[in-house]
Formats: C-alpha cells, sequence, structure tokens
C-alpha cells in the first residue's frame, strides 16, 4: 500500500538545567518553535524539520542553529544556555498535516498514523477513536474526517492551512 | 541618475575592534562600493544564439562555474548556466549591452540600484567569511566567483585579489544593513579600519 | 551539514539549497485523460523509500537550477547528483 506519507526527520535538544524561568510551554507563531522547562530546570526545545526524507534517527546542524535563532529572538537569554544533548527522531508527515485514522481495503487491516508533529498530545482521542474503529469496523464521527480516502476526493483538512508539502513548512 | 548608497548612515569609518597596537597598514579593511553598473544576463533555455560571439567591454561571456572574465573596469561574473553578472565602472555600458544581447534571446536587468556591495581586505578576509558561510573558501582563488549564503543572507562574491585577499560581497540592497553588521561583528576579533 | 555536489557549480554546502521532494513521481502526461488514482499518485501518494532515493533539490542560493540527488535516506550519504534534464540509469 503507498501511502500519502512521508517519512522526515525532526530533531529537539535540552539545555543544561538552570533555575526556573518558565512555568509553561511558549511557541513562536511566526515561525516554528516551541521552548518548556522540565522539572530538573533543562529547557526544552524543537521546532522545524530537517527538511529532507528521512530514516536516520539523526539531524543535522543547520535546522537546529535556525530553530534556536528563532528561540533567542524571542528570549534572549536563551543564547547563554549550553547544550545538553539534541537527538532526532522520525515523523510520519501526512500530506496536509493531519492524521489518518481509518479502515484500509484491506479486512482487519486498520490505520492510525500521519501524526506528524504531534501523535503524544492527541493519544487520548486518537486511542479512543481508533478503538471504535477496530471494534465496531466504523468509523466514529470524531474520526470520520480523518479518512484515508480524503486526499483523492479533495476533502483534505486545513487544520494549519498546509499544501500538499507538509515538510516545506 | 546619481546612485543613494545603500549602506548610508550604517557604514562609519574608523579603527574597531581588536585594532590596538597593531600596524594600521596590516589591519583588515572595509568599504562600501557604489556607483557600479550591475546587470544581470541571462540566456533564455531556447535561445540556440552563441553567445561567444558577442563582445562587450572587449570581454566574451563563458559558461563555467566560478570564472569570472575581467578587466580593468568590467568584470563578468558566473552566476548559473548562461546566466551572468556584469559588475563595472563605466556606467554608459548599459546602452550597449542591452543592443548587443537581443531580447528575443536575453533578459538583461539593470540591478545597479539593488544591491549593497561591501568589500574586504586584508590577510583575514577569508576567514570572516568563514565564520558566516560554509563554503570551503580554501579553493576559491583570485577571479573566482560565487554564490552562496551569509548568516542566512544570499549574497555573490567575487574575489578581486589574493596579495592580500580582497573580495567584493554583493547582497540585495534591503539586506545590506544585516550584512554589513554580521560582517564587522565577525572582523572584530581581527581588528578592521572602516573606509 | 550535508555536502551536495551541484552538477553545475560544484560542492556546496546544504544551507544554499532547497528540498522538492520525491523525483520519481512524474506528473500525468498533458492533454491526455487522468484517472483520479493516477492523479492522487502524482499529487499525494509517495514511496518513502528507506535506503537510496531520488529526490529533487533546487540550488536556490547558488545558481538556482533544480537538480538531482541520489541520496541514501537511512545514512544520508550522497552518491550521485544529476542536472534536471539529465537521464538517470
Ligand atoms: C523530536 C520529536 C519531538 C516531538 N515532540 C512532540 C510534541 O511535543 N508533542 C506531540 O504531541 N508530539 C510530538 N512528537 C510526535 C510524536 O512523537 C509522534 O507523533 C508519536 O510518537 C507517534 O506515535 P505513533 O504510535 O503513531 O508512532 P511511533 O511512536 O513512531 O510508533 C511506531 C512503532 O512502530 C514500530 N515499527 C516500525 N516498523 C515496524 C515493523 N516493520 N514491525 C514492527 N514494528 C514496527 C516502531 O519501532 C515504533 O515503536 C515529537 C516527535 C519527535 C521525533
Ligand atoms: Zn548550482
Amino acid at each position: 500500500m503507498t501511502l500519502p506519507i512521508e517519512t522526515h526527520l525532526l530533531q529537539a535538544c535540552v539545555s543544561e538545567p538552570v533555575k526556573p524561568v518558565l512555568d509553561s510551554v511558549v511557541t513562536f507563531g511566526a515561525g516554528h518553535f516551541y521552548v518548556s522547562q522540565s522539572d530538573k530546570g533543562e529547557m526544552v526545545m524543537g521546532g522545524d524539520l530537517d527538511g529532507y526524507n528521512s530514516y536516520a534517527q539523526r539531524g543535522n546542524l543547520p535546522t537546529l542553529q535556525h530553530v534556536l535563532t528563532e528561540g533567542i529572538a524571542m528570549m534572549p537569554f536563551l543564547s547563554k544556555l549550553k547544550m545538553l544533548r539534541t537527538w532526532g527522531g522520525i515523523m510520519d508527515m501526512s500530506m496536509d498535516g493531519s492524521p489518518i485514522i481509518d479502515k484500509t481495503h484491506i479486512e482487519g487491516l486498520y490505520l492510525n498514523c500521519g501524526w506528524c508533529y504531534g501523535g503524544f498530545k492527541a493519544t487520548p482521542a486518537s486511542g479512543w477513536t481508533f478503538a471504535h474503529t477496530i471494534a465496531q469496523d466504523r468509523v466514529h464521527e470524531l474520526n470520520a474526517g480523518y479518512s484515508l480516502n480524503r486526499f483523492s476526493t479533495g476533502h483534505l483538512i486545513d487544520e494549519k492551512g498546509l499544501g500538499t508539502k507538509t515538510w516545506i513548512s | 541618475m546619481s546612485l543613494i548608497s545603500a549602506l548610508a548612515n550604517i557604514h562609519t569609518t574608523g579603527q574597531f575592534g581588536d585594532h590596538e597596537g597593531k600596524n594600521e597598514n596590516d589591519l583588515l579593511k572595509i568599504s562600501e562600493n557604489q556607483n557600479l553598473l550591475i546587470v544581470q544576463i541571462v540566456q533564455y533555455k531556447n535561445s540556440i544564439l552563441s553567445f561567444e560571439s558577442i563582445e562587450i567591454d572587449g570581454l566574451k561571456l563563458k559558461n563555467e562555474p566560478l570564472n569570472v572574465v575581467f578587466n580593468n573596469d568590467t568584470r563578468v561574473l558566473w552566476n548559473g548556466p548562461k546566466n551572468w553578472l556584469l559588475v563595472s565602472k563605466k556606467k554608459d555600458l548599459l546602452t550597449s549591452i542591452s543592443k548587443k544581447f537581443i531580447e528575443t534571446d536575453f533578459a538583461v536587468t539593470d540591478l545597479s540600484h539593488s544591491k549593497a556591495i561591501i568589500e574586504i581586505e586584508g590577510q583575514e578576509a577569508k576567514e570572516v567569511l568563514k565564520k558566516g558561510c560554509p563554503f570551503n573558501f580554501n579553493i576559491l582563488e583570485k577571479n573566482n566567483s560565487i554564490n552562496s549564503i551569509y548568516n542566512g543572507i544570499a549574497l555573490t562574491i567575487d574575489m578581486l585579489d589574493d596579495n592580500p585577499d580582497k573580495v567584493r560581497l554583493f547582497a540585495l540592497r534591503s539586506f545590506g544593513e544585516s550584512l554589513y553588521h554580521s560582517i564587522t561583528d565577525a572582523s572584530l576579533e581581527f581588528g578592521f579600519k572602516s573606509i | 551539514m550535508l555536502y551536495i555536489k551541484c552538477p553545475h557549480c560544484g560542492m556546496r554546502p546544504q544551507i544554499e539549497f532547497s528540498y522538492g521532494g520525491d523525483a520519481s513521481v512524474k506528473r500525468p502526461e498533458l492533454n491526455k485523460d487522468v484517472s483520479d488514482q493516477d492523479w492522487d499518485d502524482f499529487v499525494y501518494n509517495r514511496k518513502s523509500l528507506r535506503g537510496k532515493h531520488l529526490e529533487l533539490w533546487q540550488h536556490i542560493s547558488g545558481c538556482r537550477q533544480w537538480i538531482k540527488v541520489e541520496r541514501d535516506t537511512s545514512t544520508h550519504e550522497i552518491s550521485r547528483t544529476f542536472k534536471a534534464d539529465e537521464e538517470v540509469a
């Protein structure tokens, strides 16, 4: 089965621990950057994909530099922090930036994928609707829109206004 | 029409950075270039005309990476396949360029007003470039040019001389101020003379 | 940093380029009937290979040409590069 999905690479990074400075998640909307502070005091940061297909689970520095530039534009004190570690994971980037939770044309095969950047936070709703889809062999109204055939029928989900190349933005 | 300098009110003369106790003649020199004719010449993909048969200010175009053809007044930089940037002190060349590169086969665009030009001269000129641009400058020789990116700013680099190194940087006029600050920041550790 | 050998300019850093995706994807022929499936395959469906991947890049801050790059998606190793109109054997 060929899916409307490309595998890409996303990095995140963590600074050395510092005293409490940030008690919520802050994102940089004009670009793509987020930061929060862990209980241990580390600043956890991330943002854009590296931007090319990859299964390598490791990234390159230009993207990290670009992402952190956005962070420093917003919070200049970040420039003084030392980086503790960085890592990269793989991203199932769907073509409209939204996931697919659906049955397939193969009996007994169900799809829950294409989560792009946001598969953690969506876990409860994704699990619940997926369980419903499997148990009843039909989609729930909450995931009806996240169908596999929405690409061929033109019913793309415009949650973020992304086109067919979500990895560009 | 006279040009308004792209770096007016930004470029200030003097000595900056780690210049104390150093021989003034050995310091990096940073200056702004003004009043140059800058013309982009592009041959259309479907054109079969021989660009080699056209002569401009005694120079013939060469479709070869890094290549700069030049004389005392004019330099023609390779920008890409059948795409050149002509830079000249002779501002009246424009008329003959437009005549010789006929519009059915070439796109000729006067970019003289849309570029900021910074010149760096001195032993550490390439070191300054290395700080913001990952191109391997060890292979860039006298009369070579490249297009690249410096701290995120797209630019053209023309290597005018190698004794000592002398480079001319072209950026979009609107990026001129950012590029100027990037370059002068990177030059502080060597100390520089702004002229 | 990836280093990509532009077939026009030579070895250049990745940040001079922008990515254009799978180069093996072909647009359905012009002025012919196109089935929904063909269009779907052209616009959305991707093989997303692990291993050797032929892809488009544009040397946007260099010579501005589109080129084809053969790169391993599991190691990032670049084996060959081609001009846009060059056939890949
Ligand atoms: C750096 C980074 C930061 C992120 N930050 C956030 C965030 O802040 N908020 C958020 O909501 N999301 C975030 N995400 C996204 C989130 O991690 C993913 O969307 C989510 O983990 C996807 O869950 P999944 O179960 O669909 O897939 P995965 O967690 O990728 O699970 C797929 C599993 O399938 C296994 N597998 C693969 N192939 C085979 C095979 N052939 N046979 C058997 N098993 C196989 C894999 O080993 C893996 O265990 C981030 C991702 C990364 C990489
Ligand atoms: Zn190139």
